[in-house]
């Protein structure tokens, strides 16, 4: 293969409208029988009918998609997983991928897979640099795109979008975490991997630098939590704290565990009943069924919570030095969490 | 240099257009309400135009759960055996 053949190819997936924008490795068909092979499947395996097109994901399909985004072979379960547990309802992909919101599916990686695969769960861990969150975010986004059909500004019509589009993909930093990792609270076993998948907003920063105990450092990011442009206070579903190690470690100094975090979060992240009838999604459904049953809505001093449930909230702690963390907002929906089958 | 399609096909799915209605003057009506904001209103005032036109014989008003996601496949079966057409819309 001459070089001049590779940006050919390029260029033809580019004219054929198969890209993100940025270049694509081309999928050659000695490529995607590889990444096919080590999927552990055959080819033809149907693993989805991807929403909204319903397009056919075959593993074939899957791993051509794959080898264009720049993965390895042994990203290829990874891939797997996180579409599979897309797939469940409790995710409503298609209700995601069809939204003006602007919030795309997050991977979340937990076990040894990601030492195993050098996934980034340190500095930087949303930003460049490590090809295992690049490329195995983009493959998925790029399967969303090329067999689900949500072709941006065709049937994506997201008002702004989400620069996560293109990839968006971390793991948790485990060995910084004071408490038990997100896939073990779920469940899992720690020698397990798993992929979890959440349809978020770009993450919002959390600057705090003062505070030297769980209750201040708290009331910071209680105050960050509860905007009334976003969709929680509305909708309620899940919402996604990630905490650095410092700032987790600066909470466990306190003693205060994972639950007496979400506890005071769900009770200090509040906004008055007044003034979300201001605007936001304020509407019938909000008196309807989709806050706590206690809220009443003939009181405007009321203080709605973020979410129906403190379980609501998902912690997680991730990056690198530094007073910083993290809230991701959501769409509405709920995380899911799968076992990776390596 | 052998390249693969990274787009997929469809699954096929048994879906045809209904039979275009005569005018559905005395039929049984159904609106289904997606619970999207102003929703209920674009609903309200298609139907008034429309009764005032043909006089149905019966509405039906129902609404999704929630807009995000499919509505339930039996609201669905109950508004197909009991309605001659159905009206759905977003008022956003």
């Amino acid at each position: 293969v001459q070089p001049d053949e590779i940006v050919d190819a390029i260029e033809f997936f580019y004219e054929q409208g198969w890209t993100d924008g940025l270049p694509v490795v081309p999928p050659t068909v000695e490529k995607v029988r590889t990444m096919v092979e080590r999927s552990g499947r055959t080819a033809d395996e149907l693993i989805a009918e991807i929403p909204p097109k319903g397009g056919k994901a075959t593993v074939e399909k899957i791993a051509t998609n794959a080898v264009m985004a720049g993965c390895l072979p042994e990203y290829m379960p990874v891939v797997l997983a996180a579409l599979a547990a897309m797939l469940d309802s409790h995710f409503n992909l298609r209700g995601v991928l069809c939204s003006t919101h602007v919030s795309t599916p997050l991977l979340i990686l937990n076990g040894p897979i990601v030492q195993k695969l050098g996934v980034n769960c340190a500095h930087n861990v949303f930003g460049p640099g490590w090809r295992a969150n690049a490329t195995i975010g983009r493959a998925v986004q790029l399967t969303l795109v090329n067999i689900g059909g949500a072709v941006p500004g065709v049937v994506d019509k997201a008002t702004f979008g989400h620069p996560g589009k293109y990839t968006y993909c971390i793991a948790e930093n485990e060995a910084a975490n004071p408490w038990e990792p997100l896939h073990v609270e779920r469940g899992f076993q720690p020698e397990e991997s798993t992929v979890t998948v959440y349809a978020a907003e770009a993450p919002h920063n959390i600057n705090n630098h003062g505070s030297d105990n769980a209750r201040d450092l708290l009331t910071v990011v209680a105050d960050c939590m509860a905007t009334l442009g976003s969709n929680h206070l509305y909708l309620g579903g899940e919402c996604i704290v990630v905490f650095s190690p410092e700032h987790a470690a600066t909470i466990a100094a306190s003693s205060w565990t994972k639950k007496d975090v979400r506890a005071f979060l769900y009770e200090h992240a509040r906004k008055p009943l007044r003034l979300l009838k201001l605007g936001g999604m304020y509407g019938a459904d909000t008196q309807r069924n989709l806050w706590p049953r206690w809220v009443d809505h003939a009181d405007p001093t009321a203080m709605i919570p973020p979410t129906r449930r403190p379980e609501d909230i998902t912690i997680l702690v991730a990056g690198g030095a530094g007073k910083h963390s993290v809230f991701l907002p959501g769409w509405g929906a709920r995380s899911v969490t799968r076992k990776i089958v390596a | 240099m052998g390249l693969m399609s990274p787009v997929a096909t469809a699954l096929e799915r048994q879906r045809q257009l209904a039979s275009p209605l005569p005018e559905p003057y005395g039929v049984v009506a159904g609106f289904l309400d997606n619970r999207k904001n102003n929703a209920d209103k674009l609903l309200i005032r298609i139907s008034e135009v429309l009764q005032a036109r043909y006089a149905f014989s019966d509405v039906l008003w129902r609404s999704k759960f929630i807009f995000s996601r499919p509505a339930d496949p039996r609201l669905l079966e109950e508004l197909a055996a009991r309605c001659q057409f159905v009206v759905t819309a977003i008022g956003d």
